[in-house]
């Protein structure tokens, strides 16, 4: 031998085995061993989108085989939509961040472990000396386990400024529902016979389970209503579709609310025992008629008598759906007071934890760890860098936060370091280059990610979690009438050894930062004093996956967590901040200029097989979005003829921000004001080679802007101009 | 063993530890003209007449050159580069009873190749480095196997080895040139390609 | 006798969530860009009085199919339960199929036939096919043909009120589908023939040929025929050499 060798394979017994061992070498003869082999079912718990639907995974020979819905699992019952096969793939996919990464200047470096956590280490430890705790802040997707590691890491450090995805998505929900009957409740579909969706889209923005409610019910004779500028796939199947001029569902709402009160179609026995304010509420919407809201919403008066009539008609069997991001989420100036209308309307209705109505469920009573061996650390009380909460800043904002405005924070050098996990701000909120420079000035930002989203390459270093399939994680719980609890078990081993699930890295950090006290226990540990109470052990949740507790018996109105322990139609701290406290008309920011044939209003939606730009990158996925060219604009017909533009079209989109070329679907499923682009595209990090650069991204045209109540990213309001390119 | 079957092996595990991250362990000594002499000579030996990849004894790169290189043309984790790991460039199982979407596709990590390395290495009892058991199918253990069955294996097991698992370098070569990878590690990839190639008709023979 | 078996689609609840497609590609273990399941869709009216037609283009399950009749190498089949079974293994790939098949099913690619496989194997274990199982908008069934004939009417009475047209699709056609739609309109709006025929060139000689076997008769082959004939001998020979 002529040179050093490193010898990679260290063979022992090798000469003997390979003689004794024929059929050993040949693939052919081991493959027949291979598909002898049973199969074997382990649970989990879906990625494919933040529902968390309980699934089966089939493993053969220790590799993964197929994925298939749980029955007991209330998401998902038995089914999965096209994203979880989608996402099952990650586990394989070669484009997983396989080791810590640090940046620099625009490159990313490999770095051992024990060099990435002592950098940061250093760095948060000398922000935290200059600057102290209120300059950092930690966001994710908020799921069980980063939500109980990330909170308890952030007040052990004395940080408050905690925030989620949810200021562009529907942090409108918690003000406005929240502040009305104290939470944001589910709706009972399979018991309605009546029901409006407003913007929700159940057939897009899956959850399996409730499109499955929602077609049973519909075979049953429920009658759904769809409003929603757009004919969506929801509309598809709904009894009827009544589009609407986006931004403008409060003056809707505002007029049903009139036409239910002036004609006492409403429950009054209900108003009078649950409610607060509706003096207030009906002086309000006493000028609010039909024929007030026919030329803002673009909906004939008659159509809305009819409308508030029929809901009225079948009162408290029938609900306007509580919804998600749709209408009144994150979009407009006045998505915060919509959704207020929207909970004051359903109040009229006395649907609250009816049959068919609206519900009020809680999740499972979860055990904590033992606080004389492991006490918590103490909430801060520091005001949030967000000023979420904070007088003087955004005193209604809520505590999901404001991540928007700390990328401006960065920006003024008011906020230091970050911790982001399984969360793509950069992308998924509107103006990317104020997201980028603002994260990318910070002078620490740890990003917990499995693949390199935009985001992370703003990272000062970036640490790869295993695969949703190779990591246990907090056992999570579900609301219903049986609250549910639900856990996702390691069930293949790890793919790549250089990664690390949130909790040990959390964990060995809190070490070097000197928290360590803090986390003294094991995630199993942790898991077992969560299900102490539950009589399940973690053994037999690992086998089952799901476990429904029993029926918890609800009250037959439900407890509203209001100040005043009733629905409040009048809001006092509201009026408190210089707002509203009744909803009242408030036009969208901005409109699309009539003179102008180029002007549309730029709505989004999901797409049922995409979660935003989250799975794009999945070729599975993205080939279904290929074949049916379902990036395409969107442009009503008659509006594409003046502009004589024709279906296929390449056009050219223009705001103040940003110019982007797509083709164009002309068609007659669009209010004329509106373009429609689809959320999941228009991915730019060059880590992400199947999405980059396939389609526009609506945050691209939108710029960086808080709606002045609770200061959400109001990600509608933004006019764009279209001509054939 | 034969000097000729002695040179086939050590050649192999030349390629193996060339296709492996460079270390300050070997890097100047594989990459020196001495070996260059050597593996020519060998060659000669075999009959075989390759031109020597210009990594061995021709143009130098120091050992954190050669790092960069490595890293950027052939272990960027994220579709940056030409990731030499055979499942990715194998349908990922013949099995027809898996169900899962990826069954029949190439470019995924995990597939038949693997398991059946990692098959093969726990019934040899050969310990691989912890850091590839994602990839058990990596380039750099293939050679590194393959030169053992030189050593130990039947002429029959190593054109089975050749036939089955040696026989995806066109493909990682386009790979390679899609991504633009460093030349000297393409030179390489050249040379273990037509090496394999002359190996399998020398076995035939 | 044997049961007949098929699907019924009501094309009126499907979301077009896609779901089915990709447990299909899972099952019948497809590339991303490889699909038994293709979908069409169809505007009608003008805003905003629209209707969204949609419908799955997949093998509808002729209970007198021609591309079983026309398949040389017998890699096509008629179940028990008269669901048009495709066994690619046996398949040459000439693509006769995609030729003769009415409703424009099968595609030829890869040298090979890609078409709805029925779920084989879980059928016959008396499952439903993964599609089925899978949807979730309770768009598709799965049982016996009289049984979802009946449902069907069910439903269409009741689509009636709102959708003058609504019709089940599929009752008469090709000697009675075993896929059955359930309409909101009439099936030329969703592309589908009102009286479908075998198509292509090939159509005119089918007759004289016999389901699965080999018997070319008469001149009527011309030079179609000897293609045909090449095809299957091609086909047996790889068979042969296994
Ligand atoms: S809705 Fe679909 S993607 Fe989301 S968790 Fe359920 S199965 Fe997965
Ligand atoms: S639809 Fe086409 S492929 Fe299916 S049975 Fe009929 S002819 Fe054959
Ligand atoms: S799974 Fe059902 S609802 Fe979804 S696309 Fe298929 S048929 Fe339509």
């Amino acid at each position: 031998m002529k040179f050093t060798r490193r010898t990679f394979l260290k063979a022992s017994a090798a000469t003997g085995a390979l003689a004794a061992t024929s059929g050993l070498i040949d693939q052919k003869v081991w493959a027949q061993g291979q598909q002898a082999a049973s199969v074997e079912m382990k649970p989990s718990l879906c990625n494919g989108c933040s529902s968390h639907c309980g699934m089966w995974v089939y493993l053969k020979n220790g590799r993964l085989w197929k994925v298939a819905g749980h029955t007991d699992h209330p998401r998902s019952r038995g089914k999965l939509c096209a994203r979880a096969h989608g996402a099952a793939t990650w586990l394989y996919d070669p484009n997983r961040i396989t080791r810590p990464l640090k940046r620099e200047g625009d490159k990313f470096k490999p770095v051992s472990w024990e060099q990435a956590l002592d950098e940061i280490a250093v760095k948060l430890k000398e922000i935290l000396a200059k600057d102290g705790p209120g300059a950092i802040f930690y966001g994710h997707n908020p799921r069980e386990t980063g939500v109980f590691y990330g909170t308890r890491f952030m007040h052990a450090l004395g940080a408050p400024t905690i925030c989620t995805h949810n200021a562009s998505c529907n942090t409108t929900l918690n003000t406005g529902w929240g502040a009305t009957v104290g939470t944001t409740p589910g709706s009972d579909v399979g018991g309605a016979k009546y029901i409006i969706f407003i913007g929700r889209n159940f057939g897009e923005g899956i959850r399996t389970s409730q499109v499955t409610s929602l077609t049973r019910a519909m075979e049953k004779g429920t009658k759904v209503v769809c409003i929603d500028p757009r004919h969506n796939a929801t509309a598809n199947l709904a009894s009827e579709w009544i589009p609407i001029r986006p931004g403008t569902d409060l003056a809707l709402v505002l007029a049903m609310a009139n036409v239910i009160i002036s004609e006492e179609l409403y429950d009054m026995a209900f108003v009078e025992q649950h409610t607060i304010g509706f003096d207030e509420f009906r002086a309000a919407v006493q000028s609010y008629t039909p024929e007030w809201a026919e030329p803002i919403t673009d909906i004939p008066a008659a159509t809305i008598y009819r409308l508030a009539r029929e809901l009225a008609s079948h009162k408290p069997n029938c609900f306007i759906d509580p919804s998600w991001k749709g209408a009144f989420g994150t979009n407009y100036k006045n998505s915060s007071q919509t959704c207020r209308a929207v909970a004051c309307l359903n109040a009229l209705l006395g649907n609250m934890g009816t049959p068919g109505g609206l519900t009020f469920y809680e999740g499972p009573k979860f055990g904590k760890l033992d606080p004389a061996k492991h006490p918590e650390p103490p909430k801060p009380t520091l005001p949030r860098a967000d000023g979420a909460g904070v007088k003087g800043e955004w005193p209604l904002a809520t505590s999901q936060g404001l991540p928007h405005y700390l990328a401006q924070k960065a920006k003024e050098g008011k906020v230091k370091a970050g911790f982001i996990r399984h969360h793509n701000p950069v992308r998924n909120f509107p103006d990317p280059e104020h997201m980028m420079t603002g994260y990318k000035g910070l002078e620490l930002l740890v990003v917990f990610e499995t693949h390199l989203t935009e985001t992370a390459m703003a990272a000062t270093h970036i640490l790869p979690e295993p695969s949703f399939l190779e990591r246990e994680e907090v056992v999570e719980g579900l609301a219903g009438k049986k609250p549910a609890a639900c856990l996702r078990p390691q069930v293949v081993a790890k793919i790549h050894p250089e990664t690390r699930s949130f909790d040990e890295i959390i964990v060995a950090l809190a070490h070097k930062l000197g928290i360590g006290q803090y986390f003294q226990f094991s995630l199993e540990e942790l898991n077992r004093a969560r299900l102490a109470p539950l009589g399940i052990t973690l053994e037999e949740l690992r086998q089952k996956g799901t476990f429904i507790g029993e029926e918890v018996p609800v009250p037959e109105v439900p407890e509203f967590k209001t100040p005043s322990g009733k629905v409040e139609f009048y809001v006092a701290k509201f009026a408190e901040n210089g707002h509203s406290p009744v909803p009242v008309w408030e036009a969208p920011l901005v409109s699309p200029d009539p003179g102008n044939p180029r002007s549309f209003r730029l709505i989004h939606g999901k797409q049922g097989y995409h979660s935003h730009t989250a799975t794009a990158n999945i070729p599975y996925l993205l080939q279904i979005t290929k074949d049916h060219d379902a990036e395409r604009l969107w442009l009503n017909a008659s509006r594409a003829a003046a502009l004589g533009i024709k279906d296929g079209d390449l056009v050219l989109v223009k705001s103040a921000l940003a110019s982007g070329k797509v083709r164009v679907k002309v068609t007659e499923r669009l209010h004329p004001d509106a373009a429609y682009l689809p959320s999941g595209y228009g991915s730019f990090s060059p880590y992400l080679p199947n999405a980059r650069g396939f389609g526009l991204n609506q945050n691209d045209f939108t710029p960086y802007m808080m709606e002045p109540l609770n200061g959400h990213a109001m990600m509608m309001e933004v006019i764009v101009e279209v001509q054939k390119a | 063993m034969e000097r000729t079957d002695r040179a086939r092996a050590s050649i192999y595990n030349l390629l193996a530890e060339l296709l492996m991250p460079p270390t300050a362990e070997n890097w100047e000594e594989l990459t020196s003209p001495g070996t260059a002499e050597w593996l020519q000579s060998e060659l000669a030996e075999l009959g075989c007449n390759l031109p020597l990849p210009a990594m061995v004894g021709g143009e130098q790169l120091d050992l954190a050159a050669a790092g960069d290189a490595y890293y950027h043309s052939l272990a960027h984790p994220l579709g940056q580069s030409a990731l030499p790991i055979e499942s990715i460039y194998k349908p990922w199982t013949t099995d027809p009873s898996c169900e899962l979407s990826i069954a029949s596709e190439k470019g995924y990590l995990g597939g038949d190749a693997s398991a059946h390395l990692a098959d093969i290495y726990k019934a040899l009892d050969l310990a691989i480095p912890p850091e590839y058991s994602h990839a058990p199918d990596h380039l750099g253990l293939e050679l590194s196997l393959m030169a053992l069955l030189v050593e130990n294996g039947s002429r029959e097991q190593q054109s089975l080895f050749l036939s089955q698992h040696l026989d995806w370098l066109p493909d990682l070569l386009e790979a390679a040139d899609a991504r633009g990878i460093h030349s000297l590690y393409r030179d390489l990839l050249v040379f273990a390609r037509d090496f394999i190639a002359w190996d399998r008709v020398n076995l035939a023979e | 006798m044997t049961k007949q078996f098929g699907f019924l689609m009501d094309t009126s609840l499907c979301v077009e969530c896609q779901a089915c497609r990709v447990a299909c590609q899972m099952q019948n273990q497809l590339p991303h860009n490889r699909t038994l399941i293709r979908f069409r869709f169809q505007e009608t009216g003008s805003y905003p009085a629209v209707t969204n037609h949609i419908t799955r283009i997949t093998c509808m399950h002729c209970q007198l199919a021609p591309c079983v009749k026309i398949c040389p190498t017998g890699a096509l089949v008629k179940g028990e339960n008269t669901l048009t079974y495709l066994a690619p293994e046996r398949c040459s790939g000439c693509g006769y199929c995609a030729q003769i098949c009415p409703f424009k099913v099968p595609q030829a690619l890869d040298n090979r036939s890609y078409k709805c496989m029925a779920c084989r194997e879980l059928v016959e274990e008396g499952k439903e096919p993964v599609c089925v199982s899978t949807c979730i908008a309770n768009a598709l069934k799965f049982g016996e043909r009289a049984e979802l004939l009946k449902s069907a009417e069910k439903r269409v009475a009741a689509l009636q009120k709102t959708f003058p047209n609504a019709q089940i699709y599929g009752r008469e056609q090709m000697g009675g589908l075993g896929m059955l739609l359930i309409l909101r309109d009439d099936p030329a709006v969703y592309g589908l023939p009102v009286a479908p025929r075998a198509a292509g060139e090939l159509a005119f000689w089918k007759d004289s040929l016999q389901p699965t076997g080999f018997k070319l008769v008469g001149a009527a082959l011309l030079a179609t025929g000897a293609s045909y004939a090449i095809a299957s001998r091609n086909h047996r020979r790889e068979l042969s050499e296994e």
